[in-house]
């Protein structure tokens, strides 16, 4: 063996241990990681946190990365690998040759020579595993396994971490879409509008904000339904609103542009508020609602004797809420016709419920519709000016119905009528109604009346909507 | 072998088997006591002194004799004793009357030799002990205004009693940093005993031949020093060192410079006895004992503890392993 092939095999050991060291330390890395791994994993089955799997391969990867950058600043040179060749028994002969090997002299040629001579002899008991050991390969592999396996364990907190991230993406979608309305909203030429326009297009702005943070505050499902319920609430009464002054601005060219846009996007408003255009607009230009109101109060002034026009309305549109039109008009009417037969005929009563079915879907103007009645309740005399205007949905869900005695019976639902204002009822096989018991109509808005305002101390409704709230239940006194 | 071959005072493994064949040799007059024998064949391989370290009778004089017959040196034996004055070891000028009148002559004293055996030097006053200072470290004696060169090579081994301590005078540390190794002499085993006493008792003692002279010894010395060591071996030694500077509650004060020296060249003569031209760890670790021992100075805990200087160099090579 010559001086070259001496550093020539310094050097392919120093190459060799270096590998051994990369793979040893990456599968420490990789060990390291999984036990990060492993703990998060632990902790996600009992706190919520749903982006663990993907922590958990950051984790890996940190630790096999760190352990890879780890290596590479780190890697042996020739002379700690001279040093760790010389502990298969050359007893520092490499290292001392290896250091001097600059130098000349008689000693250190004598030493050099002992040193190749030696290596050439013993070459083959140096051995560098470049394969990690068994034992650490096997503790990394079940480490890994375990985490593997931690991933596909269902628990609750798991559950709810998916969860609350649903409800934080539909939170984020949510609060886009109101950030866009509010962009189109600031984008409106405002020139043209009046003071108090421009003040209820700021209101409309700062409620669409309100409601934005609603849903930066949400954590359910529920809360997110709630606050889309008051949302589109809110589109629905903007859009209105936004139609309005649409229709008050004065013609010209840039009135007209601005007008125009306005009420495309009104449109849109109470689309997105769950009104279809179509209907909206006929809605807009004929006002049949306050014509079905117009009915009840008929029907109410009728009933002072005779409630069967207010009971016929109410049953009828109660059982198709076809419109929103028809929807507002029934609950008028129900209304009115209980209120005034007071001295309680059972099925008038049902049917008054029936009308109060009908306003959840219709949505609160209904009520109003049913204010008219009231009013054609207390003069009889028919003039109902109810201006109900449809904006109920065609796909309203009902969540509770009345059902009276005899309507009852030609559905098939079993249900039991009392003497006068309450009545009780049972599942039906087809899924209609649930059990409970329905209580007076005065009551019901009473009780919901008074949560309202408890809401409103509370500070439970985004800002902009306690006007609205006072103004709405202000409206049935 | 009775006879170097003068072409093979520069051949490392030539000079390395006649340094064994010397070994091999006393080992014949000693029976047992081969750590001893080994520690002082690497002084005389560095030119070091030694300090033996045992009760009386396990062989010390008998020792020195010996290496001096295998070596061909001239022996000397002094008896240390509290009356024992410097000019006793080193000499003095006396009045010569001759021809030409009366003049100051230096007469030598034992001292002038190349093997020194300071026996029981712990009985000598420190006056006595300090004029042996000069000559272990500048291998010359000055007397009045003259100094005199010490013929090469030149060795001390001092002994001394490690129980009895009355009327003894302790080596002063300066004086004990003058020796490079301190060998303790232990009691030999029950075999090793028995060949003892065959062997002196016996009717035929083996004959002790010279192996080498005292040029073949300066030749080898001259080899030692040019092994080479190791970066990483070199660092190691020298952290050995400072580890004894380090804050130990066992030591009250560390191994001075001169022992990272004695370090160096004892670990080079070991692995020269080994047939190595290099150093190896093994080499220091094993030289660290007898190079050590007393030149680190135990604190008040350890010598309460009963901690023993061996017992902190131990703990000391154990700590700079791992």
């Amino acid at each position: 063996m010559n001086e070259r092939e001496f550093i020539n095999c310094i050097k392919g050991f120093c190459g060799r241990r270096n590998a051994a060291a990369l793979f040893r330390r990456m599968l420490s890395g990789l060990g390291a990681g999984a036990c990060v791994g492993i703990i998060l994993q632990g902790i996600s089955m009992v706190l919520p946190f749903y982006y663990v799997n993907l922590c958990t391969v950051l984790a890996v990867c940190a630790g096999t990365g760190a352990a890879f950058v780890f290596s590479c600043f780190h890697r042996s040179d020739m002379k700690q690998t001279a040093l760790a060749m010389d502990r298969f028994g050359f007893a520092e002969r490499i290292s001392t040759a290896y250091d001097h090997m600059q130098e000349s002299g008689e000693m250190i040629l004598r030493q050099r020579q002992d040193a190749m001579a030696m290596l050439q002899a013993k070459r083959g008991q140096i051995r560098f595993r470049v394969c990690p050991p068994v034992r650490q390969l096997a503790v990394t592999g079940l480490l890994l396994a375990v985490m593997a396996g931690m991933v596909f364990i269902p628990t609750k907190a798991r559950k709810q971490a998916a969860e609350l991230h649903q409800v934080q993406l539909q939170a984020e979608e949510k609060q886009q879409e109101v950030q866009e309305v509010v962009d189109e909203l600031t984008a409106f030429e405002q020139g043209n509008l009046t003071d108090a326009q421009r003040a209820a297009m700021q209101e409309m702005i700062e409620n669409l904000q309100a409601s934005m943070e609603e849903f930066g505050r949400a954590s359910s499902g529920e809360d997110i339904s709630n606050a889309t319920e008051k949302l589109e609430y809110k589109y629905q009464n903007m859009g209105s609103q936004l139609s309005d002054i649409a229709q008050s601005l004065p013609n010209g060219a840039a009135g007209t542009m601005t007008a125009e846009a306005m009420q495309a996007y009104a449109n849109q408003l109470q689309q997105m508020g769950g009104v279809p255009a179509d209907q909206f607009a006929s809605n807009q230009g004929t006002p049949q609602g306050g014509e079905n109101g117009s009915d009840g109060q008929n029907g109410n002034s009728q009933n002072g004797q005779t409630p069967q026009g207010g009971q016929n309305g109410n049953g009828q549109n109660g059982q198709t809420p076809q419109g929103g039109q028809n929807g507002n008009g029934q609950s008028g009417n129900g209304q009115t016709g209980n209120d005034q037969n007071g001295n309680g005929q059972g099925e008038d009563g049902a049917a008054g419920q029936a009308q109060a079915a009908g306003e959840a879907d219709a949505a609160g103007q209904g009520q109003t519709a049913g204010q008219a009645g009231a009013a054609g309740q207390s003069g009889g005399d028919g003039d109902g000016s109810g201006a109900g205007r449809g904006t109920g949905t065609n796909d309203a869900q009902h969540d509770y119905v009345s059902i009276p005695n005899a309507i009852a019976n030609s559905d098939g639902i079993a249900s039991n009528a009392t003497d006068h204002d309450a009545s009780q009822f049972f599942r039906a096989p087809s899924g209609f109604s649930w059990e409970g018991q329905h209580m007076p109509y005065e009551a019901l808005i009473g009780g919901y009346e008074k949560n309202a305002y408890e809401g409103i101390a509370a500070g439970k409704y985004p800002s902009g909507m306690e006007n609205v709230i006072k103004k709405y239940f202000e409206s049935f006194n | 072998m009775s006879a170097l071959d003068p072409n093979g005072l520069r051949d490392p493994a030539y000079m390395a088997q006649c340094v064994a064949a010397c070994e091999r040799e006393i080992q014949k007059g000693i029976i047992g006591q081969r750590a001893v024998i080994r520690q002082v064949m690497l002084a005389m391989l560095t030119g070091g002194n030694v300090l033996l370290e045992g009760m009386p009778g396990l062989g010390k004089t008998r020792l020195v004799s010996t290496i001096s017959k295998v070596f061909d040196l001239s022996f000397k034996r002094i008896q240390f004793t509290p009356d024992l004055m410097p000019s006793d070891v080193t000499g003095t000028n006396i009045i010569v009357k001759n021809e030409q009148g009366s003049s100051f002559s230096f007469e030598r004293g034992p001292i002038f030799a190349n093997l020194i055996l300071a026996d029981e030097i712990n009985r000598a006053t420190p006056k006595t002990q300090s004029a042996l200072l000069e000559a272990m470290q500048e291998h010359t004696v000055t007397v009045g205004n003259d100094s005199h060169r010490l013929e090469e090579p030149f060795l001390v081994l001092a002994t001394q009693n490690p129980i009895e301590n009355e009327g003894t005078y302790p080596l002063p540390e300066a004086q004990l940093d003058r020796f490079m190794f301190k060998v303790l002499v232990g009691f030999p085993s029950k075999e090793e005993l028995r060949g003892i006493v065959t062997l002196t008792e016996g009717l035929q003692a083996p004959p002790i031949e010279k192996q080498m002279d005292g040029n073949g010894l300066l030749a080898a010395r001259a080899l030692v020093a040019q092994i080479p060591i190791a970066d990483a071996v070199m660092e190691y030694l020298l952290d050995l060192v400072m580890a004894t500077h380090a804050p130990n509650p066992h030591i009250k004060e560390g191994a001075s410079p001169r022992a990272a020296q004695a370090l160096i060249r004892a670990s080079r003569a070991k692995a020269f006895l080994e047939g190595r031209l290099n150093v190896s760890f093994q080499d220091v670790e094993e030289c660290a004992y007898p190079v050590l021992r007393h030149r680190i100075i135990p604190s008040f805990d350890a010598i309460s503890d009963g901690v023993s200087e061996d017992a902190i160099i131990r703990a000391i090579l154990q700590a700079k392993r791992a």
